[in-house]
């Protein structure tokens, strides 16, 4: 009966023994951190594109997405580039589209191999590089662009409508001479 | 309301430079049709300006905001100027503020100068039905003004719609797009209003600018 017990007691020892880490495992906390990617969507007039829908595409998978979710209230989403299961980050341009009511840009964020679990933070478009000031010079320019067009071309047309120029006024100097000729030959003709 | 790049597919993109091709054809025949193109090109040049600032002017209508457009108002004013005005103002903000897209700009100018050619159209059927009073430029021009816009917002709609990426959440994209586009309404009566408000004022000072 005792050995029948003791056999007993070893059986279940290890199956005891298990329970009890699983059971500490379960209570436990396991941290690690993992870096990733930062995909910030804003409308070029500088408002966060919240709630945005978000498809992110490994290199060379143009037609599926490893994954999609949606931006937060600030136009934010984070991703970790999914590893294969040789725990390998495929290298390369991963494509991010963000996409909300017909906006939406595709934004290209390069990863290596090496560079697995490296953060990286992209900004669709270049846009944001530029700051208000360059906007409005790069604006101003255009728009006189435009209107020194049409400057030159009403000038022009002005001119075909017989306004005086400095072109014109060299004009009559060189008409004049004919003008003198001209009757002094009838007049001889007429005399003779 | 510009599409950008990366939203519709190669094959939609490349239809529309080839649509806009043979639009800008057809314009630079009609113009080259007139008596003195030339004349026209100073009013031109002016409403392309106006074209190009117009969408720095933003309005907040959730849920994004919405930007004047004034393709009805190109159309009235330009006749068959407008497709190119257009074209050119697309190509200005595509290269100096990435607004819009370079592979969409064929599309964009489709979609916003046919619409202005749409509205010269029905900006001259008021000479059918007597002429230049007041009363009947303001009706046409706000029609007109309107009507441009309108018919853009429409062909926005259609084109994101009939193009979503499988992988969307296509409900969601749908009712975001749908949103958009009547969150455009008031701005569609916004264009018209001012069309009619110009074509008045126009009519008053210079009447040979409307070219009727």
């Amino acid at each position: 009966m005792m050995k029948k017990t003791f056999v007993c007691s070893v059986l279940m020892l290890p199956l005891l023994l298990s329970v009890r880490m699983m059971s500490a495992e379960a209570h436990g906390a396991q941290i690690r951190h993992r870096k990733g990617v930062a995909v910030e969507a804003r409308y070029d007039t500088g408002e966060p594109m919240a709630d945005a829908q978000v498809a992110v595409f490994a290199p060379g998978q143009p037609e599926t997405p490893v994954l999609t979710g949606t931006t937060d209230g600030d136009g934010l989403f984070w991703f970790v580039p999914e590893a294969d299961s040789a725990g390998d980050v495929t290298p390369g341009l991963w494509d991010v589209q963000v996409r909300l009511a017909g906006h939406g840009a595709l934004l290209k964020v390069p990863i290596s191999a090496e560079q697995r679990g490296q953060s990286a933070t992209g900004r669709s478009g270049d846009s944001d590089a530029v700051t208000p000031l360059q906007r409005m010079v790069m604006g101003a320019v255009g728009i006189w662009g435009f209107v020194g067009t049409a400057l030159f071309f009403s000038r022009r047309s002005s001119q075909a409508a017989g306004a005086p120029s400095p072109g014109a006024a060299v004009a009559p100097p060189m008409q004049s001479p004919l003008v003198v000729h001209t009757p002094l030959t009838d007049d001889s003709h007429a005399h003779s | 309301m510009h599409i950008p790049d990366g939203i519709l597919p190669a094959q939609v993109a490349i239809a529309g430079y080839a649509g806009a091709s043979l639009v800008t054809w057809y314009s630079l025949k009609k113009i080259n049709r007139l008596d003195d193109p030339q004349a026209h090109i100073p009013k031109a040049s002016l409403l392309t300006a106006a074209f190009f600032v117009a969408s720095w002017i933003h309005i907040p209508l959730p849920p994004s905001s919405v930007h004047l457009v004034l393709n009805g108002l190109l159309g009235v004013v330009l006749g068959y100027f407008a497709f190119p005005a257009i074209l050119i103002g697309l190509l200005f903000q595509a290269v100096l503020f990435q607004h819009g897209g370079f592979s969409t700009l064929g599309i964009n100018a489709l979609m916003m100068g046919v619409p202005a050619l749409l509205s010269y159209q029905i900006f001259q059927l008021r000479l059918r039905w007597g002429g230049d009073q007041p009363a009947l430029m303001a009706s046409f021009g706000f029609v007109a003004g309107a009507l441009g816009l309108a018919l853009a917002v429409g062909v926005f709609l259609s084109l994101t719609i009939l193009n979503l990426p499988a992988h969307l959440d296509g409900a969601t994209e749908q009712r975001a797009i749908a949103i958009l586009s009547v969150s455009h309404l008031p701005m569609v009566v916004l264009e018209g209003t001012f069309t009619a408000m110009l074509v008045l004022f126009l009519h008053r000072v210079k009447p040979e600018l409307l070219g009727s």
